[in-house]
């Protein structure tokens, strides 16, 4: 079997072992769901990029000492948050060559103005923290409840509440915006 | 789930990490897997200012008792150099000499020619002749 074809666990399991190229098929497979994850958190979806680099550097350090006890992609996903965050907090201390920073409208729209993704983005951002997040966890990366309760540090009746007044709430919006997706 | 959120799940799911990024995160990796060694160059200006601190005392005594040790070259000008470096002394004068006063050493006793050599001092035969001389 090769390393593609294992499992998640498996595959931390051959990094944790020392297996060559047992990182980079990690790599492979995460990398477009933790980028679209910094995506969608990030103030300034331009350091998507270096985001998502970190995460990985983080991981690299921290997998050799997962315990199992969640899946590897919730462990990424709160390591994703957390750098996110980290990013958002430096951003609101040094603004980019004086542009001004709206904070009531969220990440900053602009940015991936024609894109698909900033559509996305546009929506998403309009929910609240938790019920945003529970939307990308369970709708978007198709996480089980459970995961996604464990994602979040929180019990699976909470996850599916917020996932009720997202899922209405985004039907809303998009029915308010006419965003043609 | 309604056809909207269905789409918006599509869409978001199209997003795709940029080709290149792969490639950046090994290198990084290999990068920081790296033993860092940017403590060197500082740990290096340390030991050399402490060596430099210790050893410049050490060498400035030794080289301070190298030159005590080490004898002038003998030239006739360091010679006149040395005669003129010795503290002078004030030669005395004759009549510095002369105008010494030296006391005068007591007198020495005359000896008396009639009396027969003696070899003692007769305390008694002395007192009678001072009293024959009294009566007399």
């Amino acid at each position: 079997m090769t390393l593609t074809e294992k499992s998640d666990v498996e595959l931390v399991r051959e990094f944790k072992a020392g297996t060559a190229g047992a990182f980079d098929a990690i790599v492979r497979r995460f990398q477009d769901r933790i980028y679209r994850l910094a995506c969608v958190w990030l103030y300034d979806a331009q350091n998507a990029d270096d985001a998502t680099q970190e995460v990985f550097l983080r991981a690299h350090k921290g997998l050799r000492r997962f315990g199992f006890r969640a899946a590897p992609f919730t462990w990424l996903y709160r390591t994703t948050r957390y750098v996110c965050n980290e990013f958002n907090r430096r951003r609101k201390t040094e603004p980019l060559d004086g542009e001004p920073i709206d904070y009531r409208n969220g990440p900053d729209r602009h940015v991936l103005e024609h894109d698909t993704a900033a559509q996305v983005r546009a929506l998403v951002a309009e929910l609240p923290e938790r019920q945003r997040e529970v939307v990308l966890l369970r709708i978007f990366e198709e996480l089980s409840v459970a995961d996604t309760a464990t994602a979040m540090g929180c019990r699976e009746g909470t996850v599916k509440a917020l996932l009720h007044k997202a899922t209405k709430r985004l039907r809303l919006d998009i029915e308010q915006t006419g965003l043609e997706l | 789930m309604s056809d909207d959120i269905d789409k918006l799940k599509r869409d978001y799911q199209d997003m795709r990490a940029p080709a290149h990024l792969a490639t950046r995160i090994r290198a990084e990796v290999a990068d920081r897997g790296q033993p860092r060694r940017s403590w060197l160059p500082a740990m290096t200006t340390v030991a050399v200012a402490v060596a430099a601190i210790t050893i410049t005392p050490i060498l400035l005594q030794r080289q301070s008792t190298e030159k005590i040790a080490t004898p002038e070259p003998t030239s006739m000008s360091s010679l006149t150099r040395l005669s003129s470096l010795k503290p002078e002394m004030s030669t005395p004068s004759l009549s510095k000499l002369k105008s010494v006063t030296v006391p005068a050493l007591p007198r020495k006793p005359k000896a008396d020619s009639e009396q027969t050599p003696q070899t003692y001092f007769d305390i008694e035969d002395e007192n009678l002749k001072e009293k024959v001389h009294a009566y007399s």
